[in-house]
């Protein structure tokens, strides 16, 4: 009678097989959420109010985002992408013994390149409207009206039902 | 005599993937601290930008309706953490929810009246030292009681 063998068995170490699978799946995941080298300037300490309702902005090329600050000054701290690199704006500033307006400069030069675009107000949720307010006059005055203030997605504080608004402000 | 070394293993085990996986988890890692993870922005768009009283802030055109305001005044609340809203027509409300029932039951009758829904304009005068959460929330109200046209006006 013939004699049946177990086959061999062949020993090919960890299978790699479903590692390579999910890091590939990985891999495209970030690839399409990540946005590498595309920066419009926002300051990522800033503390942006949350809303619920709001549009998505797709594409960030025809807008100028202003990130606005709070000071103790009489004006905010404005931050703004100028050629390229984030820096400081002052609302006035005295430069040679003449008052120059920055901001008002740079939306003009904005206006001017980018007909229809819009500007982006990434203000600190604690910023009053006092210092808010020099900003849009200034937008009013480079005759933009395109406005568009960034919020972050989310239910804030105020939207908290009433028993549970009262319940918190009696703690 | 012959000595035999020792038998040679043989692993079936297909291409080396040690090289691929290597470079494939530098390129995972590299992608995982480049990208944000922060949560979504929102953008609240308005075409109406600031009026200095509540108007157009500009000359109409020549046949051009001007649109009807609503006007809502906005103050801290006496503890300063909330706001305190009213309008014409309304109860002074400090909570968003409410000041949303407000408007859009003042949105009904101003639409019953004959007022196009499209020539309905909120004007948002807040004091100076309304914090802009609050604004934002008040601006949310109105967006969610189907208001078009959101404004700011100057404070003084």
């Amino acid at each position: 009678m013939k004699k049946h063998h177990m086959p061999d068995m062949k020993e090919g170490g960890v299978n790699v097989t479903p590692l390579i699978d999910i890091i590939m799946c990985l891999i495209i995941f970030f690839m399409l959420v990540t946005k590498i080298g595309v920066s419009r300037g926002e300051l990522k300490a800033l503390d942006l109010p949350k809303t619920i309702l709001g549009k998505e902005i797709k594409d960030f090329g025809n807008t100028l985002t202003l990130n606005v600050q709070p000071t103790n000054l009489d004006e905010p701290q404005i931050t703004t992408l100028v050629d390229g690199s984030t820096k400081d704006i002052k609302m006035v500033d005295t430069i040679g013994g003449t008052v120059q307006r920055p901001l008002l400069t740079i939306l003009k030069k904005y206006k001017e390149t980018h007909s229809g675009g819009s500007i982006i107000i990434r203000a600190d949720r604690d910023l009053t409207y006092k210092q808010l307010e020099q900003v849009l006059l200034t937008c009013a005055d480079a005759e933009i009206s395109n406005l568009a203030y960034e919020t972050k997605n989310g239910p804030d504080a105020s939207d908290a039902p009433p028993a549970a608004a009262s319940a918190s402000a009696a703690q | 005599m012959k000595i035999s070394g020792a038998k040679k293993i043989h692993y079936d085990s297909g291409p080396n993937m040690t090289p691929l996986v290597d470079v494939v988890m530098v390129i995972l890692i590299f992608l995982m601290l480049a990208g944000s993870f922060g949560g979504a922005s929102h953008f609240l768009i308005s075409k109406q930008g600031i009026k200095a009283s509540g108007g157009h802030g500009r000359p109409l055109k020549p046949g051009e309706v001007p649109d009807v305001n609503l006007e809502i005044r906005v103050d801290n609340s006496s503890d300063g953490t909330g706001f305190v809203a009213q309008g014409t027509g309304f109860q002074p409300t400090g909570s968003a929810e409410k000041l949303q029932g407000e408007l859009d039951a003042r949105r009904q009758q101003m639409i019953a009246s004959g007022t196009p829904a499209g020539q309905i304009q909120v004007v948002l005068f807040p004091g100076r030292y309304v914090k802009y959460t609050n604004l934002i929330a008040i601006y949310q109200a109105a967006m969610r009681a189907h208001f078009e046209k959101i404004a700011f006006a100057t404070s003084h």
